[in-house]
């Protein structure tokens, strides 16, 4: 019963933040709603036995990415007043859309009989995930974590390239 | 705790696009560090030499056929030939954008470490028989490719066009994630072998799902119609050089992911995905041609003719017999040569100030620089598909193969769409040899670089028309084990 | 299930209740007398000048990137020396060393680029080619 009605409260909390996002005139507003929508997410991923994803998710998205993206608003010359070039097509049919979209993929997720679902949740939650991400990374999956370090790299080099000020001569 | 053993195998097969990557972060610390050497001639042949690792690496193992970390990446015939690919397209587009970045005032040194972590990227995909794998390769790719096109920082349009390819690639990427998540949900496997495995007992909705999800994201990337918005805009706006790259490596290691991914994981499943890619294909090639004919802009009129190829390889894909598959890896092999050398003139073709890419600036150009209007005819009959060039036997075979199958329809259209396809290439051979030359001659430069990398798409387009039998009965062989 | 998390549950409540507490107890002690100036934004007593928002230093968005990716290394290296006790007593110590190693090397690579590249340096010198 708590268990239940803690779950639906972070999730309200979760898509009170989306809707935030999506919402707000002002994106400096929509990235401090991003942070609910990400820590509501860190809080979902706890729901389902993910401990691991859930520390990730603060550590990375909150803690990083979230930072970084105020950074970026904050550096954009006179970002609360912009004017868009492109007309957007207008609210009722991107509702429609993703009203369609997201009817589509709710009934695939509750109808389908998945094959890893509640008994993998129930096992993670009982001994953490943080072992088995490790055993994983070192086991079936240790080319895919070496090559997260070349992904990274790339990133890297590449986010620096492209912001970066130009020395002009 | 599951041990994946780590021998030889696994050893032979990273060592390719290891020794490519290695090579891309010695470039870069050697960028940064020779930072007072004036020009890039030495981070360019640096860069070479990785490139020139990698490919005695795979040379050196051409022939061998292992599976490796468990059977989630692939060491055999396609993996090594779209090795070559890869490596050839990088190698070339290093020494075409030798000076022409100078001349543009791009100063960015990481241009060639980034096209090398590109490459390593794109011989990952080549490889993955695992969509993390797959996922991990593209995002190497892609993250490089979206820094290479917006390198021209101070131009508005190579900026405009790294923006659109980032924003539309990330959202991509989305999709990919998605549909990686609906077969692990379905089959409990990301890898091949696994999914093959957990097929005939999943639930059909989800694999339904799975697959539209991973056609939309891979379409994506081998710019698919109706993925293929971003195409014309990207192409024309990131430098030449990069174009190139992204025309020829990008989309070859986008084929060879979907090949290798539809025609073995997925290849139970062939009734549902034959559909869509027959469909998709033949839109694919209709609104590539339709949308080239009406370009004034050679550049972007070669983006279009790129949409087209990608419909022909797709046709290629939809037929799904090893013989198809043989056939989808020599015609990118010919497609590289072609394309390479196409966008090599127009790199030539540009000064500092002007790009000089117009139809209209071709014009008369066999008068200015006959031996340079030469090549670009021969790349253009190429595309058309004239026998005995290059791009007249990726084709053939691929209609060859259409009809072997029963596919008569589809062999049909995609033979009326190269007719199509004639007409706009035609139109720059005649502006070159017929038409008198507008305007003063530009201030073109020397490129010695340039030039020895046109002369080898040049004899790459000839010889490779004369003798394609050994490449394709070595495709086709590679098929052989993948397609069950 | 999740009964450890229990304890983070407990302490964002203890939080939440501290702070509606401290200011419920203000709203009701508290004299209402409202003025405008008790509005603006208390800078040491002086009066306010200008907007809080401001253009950033791009050097701050370079730092925060270069942090975000060493950042994702650490989540990634972290489970891995989680399980790293039962690899070293089944004598397979040095090969995952090993394999750690060569994960943090290549983005080793990438903190002697931006180090070499000065992007680290807050003011950064700028070499003018003599």
């Amino acid at each position: 019963m708590i268990y239940a009605a803690l779950f639906y409260a972070i999730a309200l909390f979760t898509v009170a933040g989306a809707f935030g996002v999506a919402f707000s005139e002002n994106v400096v507003y929509s990235a401090f709603s991003l942070m609910a929508t990400l820590l509501g997410a860190a809080g979902l991923y706890v729901f389902l036995g993910a401990d691991f994803l859930a520390a990730v998710q603060l550590l990375v998205y909150v803690g990083g990415i979230l930072v970084l993206t105020l950074f970026a608003i904050m550096l954009t010359h006179q970002i609360s007043d912009v004017e868009v070039s492109n007309r957007a097509v207008g609210r009722w049919p991107a509702l429609g859309l993703v009203g369609f979209v997201g009817i589509a993929m709710a009934t695939a997720l509750v109808r389908a009989p998945w094959k890893v679902s509640g008994e993998v949740v129930a096992k993670a939650a009982g001994e953490g995930t943080t072992y088995g991400i490790g055993d994983a990374f070192l086991g079936p999956f240790l080319l895919p974590f070496e090559l997260a370090s070349i992904v990274l790299l790339t990133a890297l080099v590449g986010a620096i390239v492209l912001s970066r000020k130009e020395i002009r001569d | 705790m599951i041990q994946v053993p780590f021998g030889t195998a696994e050893w032979q097969s990273i060592a390719p696009f290891s020794l490519v990557a290695i090579g891309g972060m010695i470039a870069l610390l050697w960028a940064v560090f020779a930072e007072e050497r004036p020009g890039t001639t030495s981070v360019m042949w640096m860069s070479q030499a990785g490139l020139a690792a990698g490919l005695v690496a795979t040379i050196a193992l051409l022939g061998s056929e292992k599976a490796s970390f468990g059977g989630t990446f692939a060491l055999d015939g396609v993996s090594l030939l779209a090795n070559l690919v890869f490596l050839l397209s990088a190698s070339m587009t290093l020494f075409m954008a030798q000076g022409h970045l100078e001349s543009m005032g791009v100063r960015a040194r990481e241009f060639y470490p980034l096209v090398l972590f590109a490459t390593a990227g794109m011989m990952i995909m080549g490889a993955a028989r695992d969509l993390v794998i797959l996922f991990l390769g593209i995002e190497v790719m892609s993250l490089a490719a979206y820094v290479l096109a917006g390198i021209h920082r101070r131009d508005p349009g190579s900026t405009e066009a790294a923006l659109k390819y980032f924003v539309l690639g990330a959202f991509a990427t989305c999709f990919l994630l998605y549909g990686i998540a609906a077969f692990y949900g379905a089959t409990g496997a990301t890898s091949y072998d696994g999914i093959r495995a957990g097929l005939a007992s999943a639930p059909r909705a989800a694999l339904i799902g799975g697959v539209a999800l991973l056609v939309v994201a891979l379409g994506f990337k081998a710019a698919i119609v109706p993925f293929q918005a971003w195409t014309p805009d990207v192409y024309q706006g990131a430098p030449t050089a990069v174009t190139a790259l992204m025309s020829v490596g990008v989309k070859a290691a986008a084929f060879v992911g979907i090949t290798r991914l539809f025609l073995d994981g997925l290849g139970p499943l062939h009734q549902d995905w034959q559909r869509i890619f027959w469909v998709l294909a033949v839109l694919t090639m209709t609104v590539g041609n339709v949308f080239a004919l009406v370009q004034g802009n050679v550049k972007r009129m070669l983006a279009y003719s790129s949409i087209a190829h990608a419909g022909y390889l797709l046709a290629g894909v939809a037929v799904g017999t090893s013989r198809a598959g043989g056939a989808v890896l020599l015609y990118l092999f010919t497609y590289a040569f072609m394309t390479l050398g196409a966008f090599g003139v127009l790199i030539a073709l540009g000064t500092g100030e002007k790009p000089n890419d117009d139809l209209d600036d071709l014009r008369g150009l066999a008068d200015r620089r006959p031996l340079l209007a030469g090549a670009m005819t021969i790349f253009l009959l190429s595309l058309t598909g004239i026998p005995p060039l290059a791009g007249f036997v990726g084709k053939f075979y691929v209609v060859e193969s259409a009809v072997n199958a029963g596919w008569f329809w589809l062999a049909i259209l995609l033979v009326l769409n190269s007719a199509i396809a004639a007409y706009y290439y035609l139109a720059v051979i005649v502006a070159m040899w017929m038409r008198d030359p507008i305007g003063d001659e530009p201030a073109w430069e020397s490129r010695p670089y340039l030039a020895a990398a046109l002369l080898a798409a040049t004899v790459g387009t000839v010889l490779v028309g004369l003798f394609p039998s050994g490449t394709l009965d070595f495709a086709r062989h590679a098929f052989a084990s993948i397609v069950r | 299930m999740n009964f450890q998390f229990a304890n983070v549950l407990v302490y964002i409540l203890l939080g939440a209740i501290t702070a509606a507490l401290m200011l419920g107890l203000g709203w009701l002690l508290r004299p209402s007398n409202p003025e405008r100036r008790k509005l603006s934004t208390y800078e040491c007593g002086e009066p306010p000048s200008g907007s809080a928002w401001i253009n950033f230093n791009i050097r701050f968005y370079l730092v925060a990137l270069i942090f975000v990716v060493f950042d994702v290394e650490v989540a990634f290296v972290y489970p891995v020396v989680v399980a790293f006790r039962d690899y070293v007593l089944q004598g397979k110590g040095l090969l995952v060393l090993a394999e750690i190693l060569f994960f943090v090397g290549i983005l080793f690579v990438g903190l002697v680029y931006v180090w070499a590249k000065r992007d680290l340096e807050w003011v950064k010198q700028v070499r003018t080619a003599a």
